[in-house]
């Protein structure tokens, strides 16, 4: 007898996740603990085995990659030799149909009311809500504001910066393969300005101040539709072409939905850099637990005081948001300084 | 040679030229529908002219050639009809069998025998009531006379001595059928004893002898002596229509005899003066040489233009809402605005079976016989072909005719004088002729009033371009459209549900229209629309006051009009709601509902969140006992039950 595919209820709140694709092809053979299908929610993807043996029919009209799906959704069947199903046409009103159109939603992802046999506009919305990864994230900013916030902001000269970046580009991708960014050399900035001030490398918990275990940098990553933030590792301690190929493997991961909890879970602080969007300045939130969060702007040339005269000097616009119930202000403009050092006199990122 | 016999001679001429001309015409192509000619009957036509004034009308048949010319319609006109161009008479719209010149007193020929008879009689009616001292002509075969319409036409003029001529052409074939089979008294003069108006028979192909009885009926008529039936023997020596065998019916000898007796010779061997009549007949020889080459000349009609001239055009009116002042029934709210209209509209008359002084059945025309008269308040005798046809020709000719058919299941008896006639008259005549003629009558399901007196019909009658429909359900809305419908330039069908004549509403004192083609929200709601219909209308209201105790919020529309139908404003509720419930009381099979369904799947599809239902009347003849009568007619607990099922799906 067919045995029903179905979406599991994970280990995430909402009812709904997103499908990420099969791992097995239809009317391939699966064997039970074989990964099935990828479902992803709360900015993570995960494998999904299969409960049971069978060979796998897929759902006609079933989600596509990147389509919603609820709990306790069919996804397939699985069946015995020389067993088939003709699964009952779930139908649609238009209304539903020009609503899933208007709001990019697979129709065939929908599915009816409990007792109804069609799927009208309702269930369309129902779906159509911010999808599950999103809500995972306005519930953290949310959790974020509720952190008593305050910002201390510099300017770093950048010159050495920007050349000793464009010195290292060939070099590193010649030796390792990697593209190295401004963000590799700001997140082992800011390790290492943590690692100099290691009182900083805790967060708030629940009215007691909690060290974190290691110095580990997440970096803001836009993904789809997503704002996700990988975890590269003890970037105080690695290469800059270590941080680059980590950097290059999470990003790509986040980019394809493929990020695991494991690569999203820790971080001290989080470096968010818009530079490369155009904006000069600006202040984040946090990322919680974390204390820390480095707002970096548009690496440019602005005018500097130098002496009496005003020169034209490439810089970059830092600013750093602080939980307040963990840092105090001069704890926090000294680790500012720290970074701010580190830029303008970068040989230090890579000795 | 005196001007009659010019006249006389000359329009034969141009009659017979004219109509061997198109016969050459037909035979090249250019004439691209039948082609009835007039040649051996020339007389009849000319001789009655030859009395007529322009301002005299003329009702004539698919034979109408000849009548059109000898009325005074250029042959220019009449040769690019016929050839399908803009410049013909009816633009193109009509053909051999449709020619319009309503400027030159040629109110119409018709491809329908019969309504010609009664139209004369209207268009007599419309002088009467105007003191005017104008006289209307029907031509027509002897194929009409035993027709009903020519019955209840001669009868009607009869009964109200109105100043028209009935000249029958009795060519002695209907097509084919002798008039010796199809008459079982052949001797159609003798008849008007019967309807109580002089009548003579004359030898139609003697110009002579049809002019002076025309002479003396015309004399008649103005002097307000009524009406005459003139008999005009004659015979036509071409086929039926151009194309067509001719010896199946008749024979070779038959038709050559009577070409023997041509009245164009027959009128030339009567002048002393023939070099005249050679002049005569090189200027018509002229004419009609210069009116086909023009016409095959002239330009096509644009087809972007073939539904210009359905509907006139509709006034801007903006309808005041109806307030929360006094209230009157729906019968008293359509009465005030009859009199209102009446008083300001000398041309407005009704017409109907008790209508007059006994003030209507359902007391539709109270009070108004003492006020405006017999003339304007008229019985009539049991014949709603008879006085429907009529007012179509009355409205032809000027009057606003309101005709009072107490149950609207009598009016399709006059069912072709709707459709064939009154409906289609403005787009035929390429809007010269308009049509204002009022059709009222109360409709709907009730009180066993049994299968002849429930019908609704207005699904039929929607059908019909050219035809407005109006089913109001409240007496606001009675007023408005019933004041509409006496100022708008289209015929109109206002049917009245019997049901709901007596309900009081708020109504305003004072006139006001409400425009045809505008739905009223008559209940808002966002959960589930219910398009209601007449006296489904306040069943739906009352089903929706129930639901929303039950959280059902349900919005109800009352289209008001079905012809014009809002479906815009259906949509836009459907928009709102995902589901829509059309309630209509008659027969579901092709009736509104199915309609309105059809255009809301169609422009409204993305809209729908279940399938659109309709509740609706059984398809049976209403029955008489009242448990078989409650079983065919939706009541409110169907409504409330139909919502309920929407709802959930």
């Amino acid at each position: 007898m067919a045995i029903e595919i179905t979406v599991p209820r994970l280990g995430w709140s909402s009812e709904e996740g997103v499908f990420a694709g099969w791992l097995k092809q239809p009317g391939e053979t699966v064997v039970q603990g074989e990964p099935l299908f990828a479902l992803e929610s709360d900015k993570v993807t995960m494998d999904v085995e299969s409960l049971d043996s069978g060979i796998l029919q897929v759902l006609a009209g079933g989600p596509e990659p990147g389509g919603t799906v609820t709990v306790g959704q069919v996804l397939g069947h699985l069946l015995a030799q020389g067993e088939s199903v003709h699964p009952a046409r779930q139908c649609a009103s238009p209304r539903a149909r020009a609503a899933a159109r208007k709001l990019g939603i697979d129709i065939a992802t929908v599915s009816a009311a409990p007792g109804a046999n069609r799927v009208v506009e309702a269930d369309v919305l129902r779906v159509g809500k911010p999808r599950g990864t999103q809500q995972v994230v306005a519930a953290r900013l949310e959790e974020s504001f509720r952190a008593p916030h305050f910002y201390v902001q510099a300017d770093a000269d950048a010159e050495a910066f920007v050349k000793l970046r464009g010195d290292l580009l060939p070099i590193l991708e010649k030796r390792h393969g990697v593209r190295v960014t401004y963000n590799d050399l700001l997140v082992k900035a800011a390790a290492m300005a943590l690692d100099a001030m290691p009182q900083l490398n805790c967060y708030w918990r629940d009215g007691t101040i909690m060290p974190f275990g290691s110095v580990d940098v997440s970096l803001a990553v836009q993904a789809g539709d997503s704002l996700l933030a990988p975890v590269i590792r003890n970037a105080s301690k690695s290469a800059i072409a270590e941080i680059a190929a980590a950097r290059g493997a999470l990003v790509e991961k986040c980019q394809q939905r493929r990020a695991v909890p494991e690569d999203l879970r820790g971080g001290s602080m989080t470096v968010s850099n818009l530079g490369p969007f155009g904006v000069d300045r600006f202040q984040a939130i946090l990322n919680p637990p974390q204390p820390l969060i480095l707002a970096v702007g548009r690496i440019a040339k602005r005018p500097v005081v130098d002496g009496d005269r005003i020169a034209a000097r490439t810089t970059v616009p830092l600013s750093l948001s602080v939980d307040h119930r963990v840092i105090n202000g001069v704890a926090a403009a000294q680790f500012l300084q720290q970074i701010v050092s580190l830029i303008e006199s970068p040989l230090r990122l890579v000795l | 040679m005196d001007r009659e016999s010019t006249f006389i001679y000359r329009t034969m001429r141009l009659i017979r030229e004219s109509e061997e001309q198109l016969a050459r015409c037909y035979a090249r192509g250019l004439i691209h529908g039948a082609c009835h000619t007039y040649v051996g009957q020339e007389a009849v036509a000319t001789g009655v002219c030859a009395h007529l004034r322009p301002d005299d009308a003329v009702f004539s048949t698919h034979r109408g050639h000849g009548h059109a010319l000898a009325k005074g319609l250029p042959a220019a006109e009449l040769f690019a009809e016929l050839f399908g161009r803009a410049t013909g008479c009816s633009r193109g719209r009509g053909g051999s069998m449709h020619l319009f010149a309503p400027e030159t007193g040629l109110m119409g020929t018709s491809g329908i025998v019969g309504p010609c008879i009664l139209q004369a009689a209207g268009a007599g009616y419309a002088f009467q009531l105007a003191r005017t001292d104008q006289v209307a002509a029907a031509f027509f075969g002897d194929g009409a006379v035993n027709n009903g319409a020519f019955h209840e036409g001669l009868n009607l003029a009869g009964i109200w001595r109105l100043p028209v001529l009935f000249v029958c052409e009795n060519n002695q074939f209907a097509t084919e059928v002798p008039f010796t089979y199809a008459a079982a008294n052949p001797d159609v003069a003798a008849r008007a004893r019967s309807y109580g108006m002089a009548g003579v028979q004359v030898d139609g192909n003697d110009v002579r002898a049809v002019s002076l009885a025309a002479k003396a009926a015309v004399e008649r008529a103005r002097a307000g002596e009524g009406p005459t039936l003139i008999e005009c023997l004659t015979y036509r020596t071409r086929p039926h229509s151009e194309g067509m065998g001719d010896y199946t019916y008749r024979t070779r000898e038959e038709v050559s005899a009577w070409r023997e007796r041509c009245p164009i010779q027959r009128f030339r061997a009567t002048i002393e003066d023939p070099a005249a009549l050679d002049a005569l007949d090189g200027e018509v020889a002229a004419e009609v040489a210069a009116a086909s080459k023009s016409a095959e000349e002239a330009a096509w009609p644009v087809a972007a233009d073939a539904a210009a001239y359905v509907y006139g055009v509709e006034r801007r009116v903006q309808e005041p809402g109806p307030g929360t002042g006094r209230e009157i029934s729906f019968v008293a709210a359509t009465l005030e605005a009859l009199d209102n209209e009446m008083a300001s509209n000398p041309a407005i008359f009704v017409m109907g079976e008790g209508i007059g002084r006994r003030g209507g059945n359902f007391g539709t025309t109270v009070g108004l016989f003492a006020k405006y008269g017999e003339q304007r308040l008229r019985d009539t005798p049991i014949a709603e072909r008879g006085f429907t046809g009529l007012a179509c020709g009355a409205a032809m000719a000027g009057a606003r005719p309101v005709v009072d058919f107490m149950f609207i299941d009598f009016l399709n008896d006059a069912f072709g004088e709707i459709m064939n006639q009154i409906s289609k008259m403005r787009y035929m005549s390429s809007g010269r002729l308009k049509m204002p003629v009022l059709l009222r009558g109360c409709i709907g399901i009730g009180h066993s009033a049994a299968t002849h007196h429930s019908g609704s019909y207005y699904s039929i009658y929607s059908h019909i371009p050219g035809l407005r429909v109006v089913v109001p359900s409240s007496p606001y809305d009675a007023k408005g459209l019933f004041t509409h419908a006496l100022r708008c330039e289209d015929p109109v069908l206002f049917l009245e549900p019997r049901e709901l004549m007596s309900a009081k509403g708020p109504v305003p004192a004072e006139p006001y229209e409400i425009p045809f083609g505008k739905a009223r929200v008559v209940v808002e709601g966002d959960r589930v629309t219910v398009a209601a219909i007449g006296a489904m209308v306040p069943r739906a209201v009352a089903a929706a006051r129930q639901l929303r105790e039950e959280g059902i919020v349900v919005e109800v529309i009352d289209p008001r009009t079905v012809s014009p139908l809002d479906t815009d404003a259906i949509i836009a509720s459907v928009a709102k709601t995902g589901r829509l419930l059309i309630a209509d009381e008659t027969f579901g099979h092709c009736n509104l509902g199915a309609e309105i369904a059809a255009q809301v799947a169609s422009e409204g599809f993305d809209f729908l969140d279940a399938p659109v239902r309709r509740i609706s009347g059984a398809h049976v003849p209403t029955p008489y006992s009242p448990p078989l009568e409650a079983a065919v007619v939706p009541d409110t607990a169907a409504v409330t039950g139909a919502i309920r099922r929407l709802v959930r799906e």
